[in-house]
């Protein structure tokens, strides 16, 4: 009971400091889901307690930048199109978070699988619309982007997966942008 | 009782945020030394912030991994199906493709995306379950790993970003 209490709890909460972690300046910590894949396969074997501390990983800002060579005044553009994104995507946002901790309410509960079938139902509409944020922002992106730089365009496109939703701990979304003059442009 | 236990949910979740958008516990990357080369930030792995967080023993580790493990291999078919929905969606996007066959698509991968989650959650309640009271009753732990759970099957490493 208390632990589904405590779920309801999270779903209830967790938003608005997701919320209140974008901030205002360059900095808008804490945005987005964990990074595409990587490709490097699954070798676990030789990870454990924790002797497996990792370099800090670049923003998917700084990601998206560098895939599509921004310069300092298209990424600042990118940062104001993201951050516009961030707040519209609010309300979505908590949805998602809500529908997560009803998951795993249900499931933690032993729900049945009609019950939790509704629960992937909305969960997915509330995903269709926080996908269709991401649409709304790379389309800006685009816009401000030459000729020349649109050949990466799906691919900043699968990095901006999640952009907006709080992220897990150690991933980094928008977090830590950082405006900064590119060399040779 | 609600609200002093939705208090409670309103402190510790802040806790894995504070900690994420604050740039604390030393993480604060993107930061630039004087020499101006970038000041590389060790970060904990999800695994090392799921064990910690719930302070697992030696044999729940264990177990714990193996959940983990048992739930990345069952969202292999999901994973590979929502790298084809994103990008088919990204296709659509540089094409300019209508608004209806776009919104297709999104429908597409939102649905992908939410069997992905459902996977996630269905892992976590696993985890939750095999903990004892007091692991349970510690709710700062569960929050982060909570929060750590989402997006982690996106990868094939589920403990690399």
């Amino acid at each position: 009971m208390y632990l589904r209490l405590f779920l309801a709890a999270l779903a209830a909460t967790t938003p608005a400091f997701a919320q209140g972690s974008m901030g205002g300046g360059q900095d808008t910590g804490g945005m987005g889901r964990g990074g595409q894949d990587t490709g490097r396969g699954s070798d676990m074997g030789g990870m454990g307690g924790m002797g497996a501390m990792r370099p800090r990983k670049q923003s998917k800002f700084e990601q998206i930048s560098d895939k599509l060579k921004l310069n300092k005044d298209q990424q600042q553009e990118f940062l104001t199109i993201l951050q516009v994104g961030a707040q519209d995507s609010a309300n979505v946002r908590q949805l998602l978070v809500q529908g997560r901790s009803a998951l795993a309410s249900a499931m933690v509960e032993g729900k049945s699988t009609d019950e939790i079938g509704q629960i992937v139902k909305a969960y997915a509409a509330a995903e269709a619309q926080m996908t269709t944020f991401e649409v709304k922002a790379f389309q800006k992106v685009y816009a401000i982007l030459k000729p020349n730089q649109t050949s990466k365009a799906p691919q900043a496109f699968e990095l901006m997966a999640g952009i907006f939703e709080p992220q897990p701990s150690g991933d980094r979304g928008m977090g830590g942008t950082q405006v900064r003059e590119r060399s040779g442009r | 009782m609600f609200r002093k236990i939705l208090a409670v949910g309103v402190a510790l979740a802040s806790l894995g945020f504070a900690q994420r958008g604050g740039g604390g516990g030393g993480r604060g990357g993107g930061s630039e030394m004087d020499t101006g080369a970038p000041m590389m930030m060790a970060v904990p792995t999800k695994w090392d912030n799921i064990s910690n967080a719930l302070n697992l023993t030696k044999d729940q580790k264990k177990a714990v991994r193996t959940m983990l493990d048992d739930g990345n291999k069952e969202a292999a078919s999901l994973r590979d199906q929502l790298a084809k929905t994103r990008a088919a969606l990204a296709d659509a996007l540089q094409a300019k493709k209508s608004d209806d066959e776009i919104k297709q698509t999104v429908d597409a991968y939102a649905a992908v995306a939410a069997q992905m989650s459902q996977m996630e959650m269905k892992t976590f309640a696993k985890i939750v379950t095999s903990l004892d009271e007091n692991q349970k009753a510690n709710r700062a732990g569960l929050a982060i790993v909570f929060n750590t759970m989402n997006g982690i099957f996106r990868n094939k490493n589920w403990n690399e970003d």
